[in-house]
């Protein structure tokens, strides 16, 4: 199986809806797609994720060239993504395929920027 | 779900970084140093060190001693100690720099304002005293955002390698303006640029604003007053 995840805007304010779907490149048995959006904080040691929540987006076999559209909302307090000399913190978006064996998983930034 | 994490939330805080109204995070928590009883220790026996060391040296317990054993043997004497003094007076400064209003009493600093958005606008207002110190070192008045990172270092020991995690410190953004030494009271205008770092207290980052006042020294810290500011996003 081979998934990819497309966003219709690669940055969102706090509080924004963000739409996109999981283009799918090569189809397969699964049970389901989750969503989830994570909140990252990165040094050159150390990786926590501070923030997550999601849900399932789709459920059953995934097929080629069908698209599983998606959206959901940027929380209100999200720390804007940022980059420092040591230190990052920054948001992922990622797609987990519940399979019989290990699960399939893609993953991709999304930017979050400060309400204007 | 984790628990969603806040930019600021309420609470009095008695951390120097922090300033009212918000909370630390678990980076700050897990670093606090409270009273640094081993380097006051460290540094109140090496100075005894150091003074009994130098009165053997020159001669102090009376010449029924041999002089030259006495000079050497109290030399290493004092200059252990001075290592013990030395090393116990850095973990001091670690902690707590030099204090600008120890040099200059009567000096203050104000801020117009403890919250700001990244764009916007701080005024400070720094009070110069009557005596200032020495003309040749100038004063400055800036802000400053301090990166708190988590770094793992390594140690070899008999028992193998072994990780250590540290927090270092490293200034992110820093505007330093030069301000009169005329006594009374000297506004400074600060522009938060709006791709700064915001402040934030997380597991292992952290960025901390801050207003400062200080002396610029050559090869000494600085003496400086500290007004924690918080920056949003």
């Amino acid at each position: 199986m081979k998934l990819e995840i497309v966003l219709d805007s690669d940055r969102a304010a706090q509080g924004d809806k963000v739409t996109g779907r999981v283009d799918v490149v090569e189809g397969g048995p699964s049970r389901s797609l989750t969503l989830t959006l994570t909140f990252h904080e990165q040094t050159q040691s150390y990786a926590v994720v501070r923030y997550d929540s999601g849900g399932v987006i789709h459920e059953g076999e995934v097929v080629t060239g069908t698209p599983v559209d998606f959206d959901f909302t940027v929380p209100a307090e999200a720390p804007p993504s940022l980059k420092c000399k040591h230190s990052e913190l920054y948001w992922e978006l990622a797609i987990t395929s519940d399979e019989h064996g290990l699960d399939m998983h893609v993953a991709r930034r999304l930017e979050v920027i400060a309400r204007p | 779900m984790r628990t969603p994490l806040l930019i600021g939330a309420s609470k009095r805080g008695k951390f120097a970084h922090i300033p009212p109204g918000h909370d630390p995070g678990p980076q700050t928590l897990r670093t606090e140093v409270g009273f640094p009883l081993w380097g006051w220790f460290t540094g109140v026996v090496g100075t005894g060190m150091f003074v009994s060391g130098v009165f053997v040296a020159v001669g102090g317990r009376g010449s029924k001693f041999d002089p030259l054993e006495e000079a050497l043997g109290g030399t290493f004497f004092a200059l252990i100690g001075l290592m013990c003094a030395l090393w116990g007076y850095s973990q001091l400064r670690k902690h707590r720099p030099p204090s600008l209003a120890n040099r200059m009493p009567g000096a203050a600093l104000a801020v117009d304002r403890d919250d700001a958005r990244r764009g916007e606008k701080l005024t400070v207002t720094l009070t110069v005293p009557r005596s200032g110190s020495p003309e040749d070192q100038p004063l400055e008045v800036g802000v400053v955002c301090v990166e708190r990172y988590d770094y793992q270092a390594t140690a070899q020991t008999r028992a193998g390698l072994i990780f250590i995690r540290q927090t270092r410190e490293a200034d992110a953004y820093e505007d330093w303006r030069q301000v009169e030494r005329t006594a009374g009271d000297q506004t400074v205008d600060f522009e938060l640029p709006r791709d700064v770092p915001y402040s934030y207290e997380g597991d292992c980052v952290s960025y901390a604003w801050r207003v400062s006042a200080r002396v610029a020294r050559k090869l000494r810290s600085d003496p400086r007053i500290d007004h924690a500011v918080w920056v949003l996003p």
